[in-house]
């Protein structure tokens, strides 16, 4: 046994796990051959005894009499589980607190102490205000009527113009034919006469 | 009437809970000692075991094999101190209650007080050591020495082969023996 074999089989020995005689007794025999094997072994063993010296306390649950030990995990759930009932009253709380909290905010802005503005005003001015409404829509709407009335009278005034043109150029038309017709009477009754 | 473990878990697996309980007293200092190493904090040990018996239970239907159920307890305890690893890496628990109630020496001890500070001082050495160790060699470590758990029981708890393990064991021995006599 050379010692990487020996390596691989020091800490089966050394903890005791199960192993082949023959290969155990190789095992030793190298030791007793090689002073670095050996070494090692010896520094595991010494690591053990270090190791077994380091106690941990106990829990609580454990110190108390054999009876009181009844089932403490199935007791307790685990405390990141998710459950309904864990969260539920917490939820109502918090939406209760968020409804009141609106509730104080509109009230405040509503009486303009959170930048609103103040819509409380006396019935008096309140009239007041309506009638200044009214008055300015009334204007409004007369200035508006009287434009269409301009533009009523502006739209007459030019088709009345387009009409006397057409009777003008009419009669003009009717002289031409009057004048044209008499013409041509006066050469006939000319001829006429000529014969 | 003193029922096997095997029994236990049977009835246990049908719905019994008081089994479960019979058999979570019987390894609940196993696995508290275990829990207790491994995160070096008493308070939070009684916690990570808790919750390492509370999902044992609410996950008992998923124990395919019975005859395994020490090394699957196992399994959820490491699992349980790794998650913890993982939420807390920054946080250093100092507990000076304990330390405090742990100054007072038992007159009735049979052993002399100077022998009794030296075997603290040596536990917190010890203590301080193994949180300086990666923790896979750690785990090892804690379940060779202390659980008495066989290397290919520890491989199946670890999931990790028999000759990772044995390295692990072997540097992590080497390594804290260094350890500890740089603080010695």
């Amino acid at each position: 046994m050379n010692c990487d074999e020996n390596r691989e089989l020091i800490l089966d020995v050394v903890y005791g796990e199960e192993m082949n005689s023959r290969t155990c007794f190789d095992f030793f025999k190298h030791l007793d051959s090689c002073p670095d094997c050996s070494g090692e072994y010896k520094e595991f063993l010494t690591t053990r005894e270090t190791l077994q010296e380091w106690e941990v306390e106990e829990p609580p649950d454990l110190q108390v009499p054999a009876g009181r030990l009844s089932k403490p995990w199935l007791q307790k759930q685990p405390r990141r589980r998710f459950e309904l009932g864990s969260w539920w009253p917490t939820l109502q709380k918090v939406a209760a607190g968020f409804l009141i909290l609106m509730g104080v905010v509109s009230i405040f802005q509503h009486y303009g102490y959170l930048g609103g503005r103040k819509v409380l005003v006396s019935e008096q001015r309140l009239t007041e205000m309506m009638q200044d409404l009214i008055v300015v829509n009334q204007k409004d709407e007369r200035k508006l009527i009287g434009q269409m009335l301009v533009h009523l009278k502006e739209d007459v005034e030019f088709q009345r113009k387009e009409d006397m043109q057409d009777i003008y150029n009419n009669l003009v038309s009717l002289q031409q034919r009057y004048n044209d017709n008499l013409e041509e009477s006066n050469r006939y009754l000319k001829v006429l006469l000529e014969r | 009437m003193n029922r096997s473990d095997d029994h236990l878990l049977a009835l246990a697996l049908q719905g019994d809970g008081a089994c479960f309980g019979e058999l979570a007293e019987r390894w609940q200092r196993r696995i508290f000692s275990f829990v207790c190493r491994h995160v070096g904090n008493v308070e939070e040990a009684q916690d990570l075991t808790q919750d390492t018996f509370a999902k044992a239970y609410q996950n008992l239907d998923r124990l395919t094999d019975p005859a395994r159920f020490s090394s699957w307890l196992y399994k959820i305890a490491l699992n349980e101190c790794r998650m913890r690893f993982r939420r807390g890496r920054n946080i250093t628990h100092i507990s000076l209650e304990k330390e405090d109630e742990s100054e007072g020496i038992d007159i009735a001890d049979a052993t002399t007080p100077e022998r009794h500070l030296a075997d603290k001082e040596k536990s917190l050495l010890l203590k301080e050591a193994f949180q300086a160790l990666p923790e896979e060699q750690r785990s090892v470590i804690l379940m060779k020495e202390y659980q008495n758990l066989k290397f290919h029981e520890i491989s199946e708890i670890m999931n990790v082969p028999l000759s990772t393990v044995k390295s692990r064991m072997y540097l992590g021995l080497k390594t804290l023996r260094r350890l500890m006599e740089k603080k010695l």
